[in-house]
């Protein structure tokens, strides 16, 4: 299969809010579409299917235009070479797993014969051979999940939309189902979108990612640039990274929202003097102390703690100060600076740990 | 902790319902009680074996089978519309669909003869162009049957349609499947149990029309007499007959309803 891939302008109106996104897909590309509930990214998803018709833009597969208001143009979703996941599966519960597999090729027109070799041939390659004859309902969760995303790919589509692939699925579910997806995403020709808002999800399968916020994109770049360098407070909670905005000194300190100066590292060249930038800072950068430190961090202010929370073998400490940040330390340090909610803190951060970068 | 073979207190009938519950029994048991006490056991076989009995019965269960089919090609489209289609005057539509369910079969059956009578317009037309007469014939008792059955399908089967999954429709739809198909192969399987019970509903409507048939029809042996109006001319020649005929009524019904309710009419 060759094209062109995606080309898609999409805006349409949500009553709260507008979805007005630009987004480009390449043949084999997986984009991640990231950002919080609410944000537009089933909108969108839903527009490119067809199942919600364009209130201004375009969308173009493969150099076939399927939705354009502007020039009266509209392909219904069953006439698009799509497949689509939808988060709340809706696999038919009338059905067995290989007939749900080969509906879409027998609405398009395949004979039973074939359709039904098809169908099981791609229960086969998502390692359900042996459940062909089970109903729906009885499937487990990771089954189910693996039975709709064979019915997306079995009928062939130019397009895969998959919105929230793995959100329904407990965590040990979850890594073996996104194994059968990564493989099958890598294995797909066409253009896929992947909604998400989960960073593993996004980070593991997805080539690039787009981060969409009210509506409207906020950020775009390959996973490691957007989980590094976030540029909305939405990804960087969801990375694990304090934001902070602030504004470049000639000197290469940062002064933050709110007045509070941060010294920095040498950073890569790309702030200039009094521009608009973001601070990132990593919680395991960040080192809290009872009493003011003495020695090398240049960054040190006092805080309040506000929350402890045990994860692993860290403990995460929110804490809110002149910059709030939150920092990763051993439970050992836990017990000795024995810290709970209320506790005055001090706050050190070493200039060369933070991440500078233009809003 | 709570007694093992005490039910959750959400699963549990309040005790106060028992007694209205019980009389509701008795009320729905006892008449049944008193046709069997009045049953001439003696000379029963004699009874139900005279010609007109079998002629009813045959006629009976042929009428309502055919009323239900005809409701059922008729009912299923007409609940699409009025769940699926937002048109101007669906409200009333809606109403005039549960029309017959209230107003009395007698009311019916007079409206059909005034409407598809010899001396209407369209009856007169019917007969003096396609030779077909309506009025007081076995396709005219069809016709009364399924005006008093058909909105028990509908509202079945409406219902069913509304409080539906469409997210399975607009599935099947990204998988290619058009209109057609969509509610060949997904609505139409998801609504079945719904079409079967509201097919039920309407088949003992059916069996047990009386006002609108002998209205519009009379009471012609072997052509318009069904069961309900042999019992009625029988209560006022041979009490016994009547009685004999209605106990067959009642096993019909019940054997029917039995049958299909335990099997597929989970949605009855």
């Amino acid at each position: 299969m060759s094209g062109s891939g995606l080309r898609a302008e999409v805006g349409v109106a949500l009553g709260a809010l507008d979805l007005d996104v630009a987004l480009a897909v390449a043949p084999g590309e997986v984009v991640g579409l990231l950002g919080p509930n609410g944000a537009g990214k089933t909108t969108l998803l839903r527009a490119l299917a067809g199942l919600r018709p364009l209130g201004a833009g375009r969308v173009v597969l493969d150099d076939v235009v399927l939705d354009a208001p502007g020039e009266r143009r509209f392909v219904p979703p069953e006439r698009r070479p799509i497949g689509m996941v939808f988060q709340d599966l809706r696999l038919f519960p009338h059905l067995t797993a290989r007939d749900d597999v080969a509906f879409g090729l027998r609405a398009r027109g395949v004979a039973r014969g074939p359709a039904h070799a098809t169908a099981l041939d791609w229960l086969d390659r998502v390692g359900l051979a042996d459940h062909a004859g089970t109903r729906t309902p009885s499937l487990s969760g990771g089954q189910a999940q693996r039975v709709a995303l064979a019915r997306a790919l079995a009928p062939d589509p130019a397009l895969l939309l998959l919105d929230e692939p793995l959100s329904a699925l407990d965590a040990a579910t979850r890594a073996d189902v996104r194994r059968v997806l990564r493989a099958h995403l890598t294995a797909f020709a066409g253009p896929a979108v992947v909604v998400t808002h989960d960073a593993v999800d996004a980070l593991t399968l997805a080539d690039r990612l787009v981060v969409v916020d009210e509506g409207r994109v906020v950020q775009e770049g390959p996973p490691g640039e957007v989980a590094r360098r976030p540029l909305s407070p939405w990804v960087a909670d969801l990375v694990g990274l304090a934001l902070v905005p602030g504004t470049a000194h000639p000197d290469g300190a940062v002064t933050a929202e709110g007045g509070h100066v941060l010294a920095v590292g040498p950073g890569d060249g790309t702030v200039a003097p009094g521009q608009a930038v973001h601070v990132a800072i990593r919680p395991s950068a960040v080192a809290l102390f009872r009493s003011r430190p003495d020695g090398s961090p240049r960054n040190v202010w006092p805080a309040v703690v506000t929350g402890v929370e045990a994860a692993a073998d860290r403990v995460r400490v929110q804490t809110a100060g002149p910059v709030a940040v939150a920092a990763d330390i051993t439970h050992a340090a836990l017990a000795d600076l024995a810290l709970v909610p209320g506790d005055p803190v001090w706050v050190s951060v070493k200039a060369t740990e933070l991440d500078v970068y233009p809003r | 902790m709570r007694r093992r073979d005490q039910a959750p207190a959400a699963g549990r009938v309040p005790l106060a319902l028992l007694p209205a519950a019980l009389v509701a029994i008795a009320f729905l048991v006892l008449p049944l009680l008193g046709l069997l006490q009045r049953a001439p056991w003696s000379d029963l076989d004699e009874v139900l074996r005279a010609p007109a009995v079998g002629d009813a019965l045959r006629l009976s269960l042929v009428t309502s089978t055919l009323s239900t089919l005809l409701c059922l090609a008729l009912g299923v489209p007409l609940a699409w519309l009025l769940a699926r289609s937002p048109f101007p005057g669906r409200a009333l539509v809606r109403a005039l669909v549960t029309l017959p369910m209230v107003l009395p079969p007698v009311v019916g059956g007079a409206a059909l003869l005034y409407s598809l009578g010899r001396r209407s317009p369209v009856g007169s037309w019917l007969e003096d162009a396609l030779d077909v007469r309506l009025a007081f014939s076995t396709p005219g008792v069809v016709l009364a049957q399924s005006f008093v059955a058909l909105p028990f399908l509908v509202i079945t089967v409406q219902g069913a349609l509304e409080a539906g999954d469409r997210g399975l429709e607009e599935a099947a739809t990204t998988l290619g499947a058009g209109r057609w198909t969509v509610l060949r192969r997904v609505t139409l399987p998801r609504i079945a149990p719904s079409v079967l019970a509201g097919a039920v509903l309407a088949w003992a409507r059916a069996l047990g029309e009386f006002g609108a048939t002998i209205t519009f029809n009379g009471s012609l042996q072997g052509r318009t007499q069904t069961m309900p109006l042999a019992v009625y001319q029988a209560l006022n020649r041979d009490p016994g007959a009547a009685v004999a005929l209605s106990l067959v009524l009642v096993a019909v019904s019940l054997v029917v309803l039995v049958a299909l309710r335990g099997r597929w009419t989970s949605a009855l």
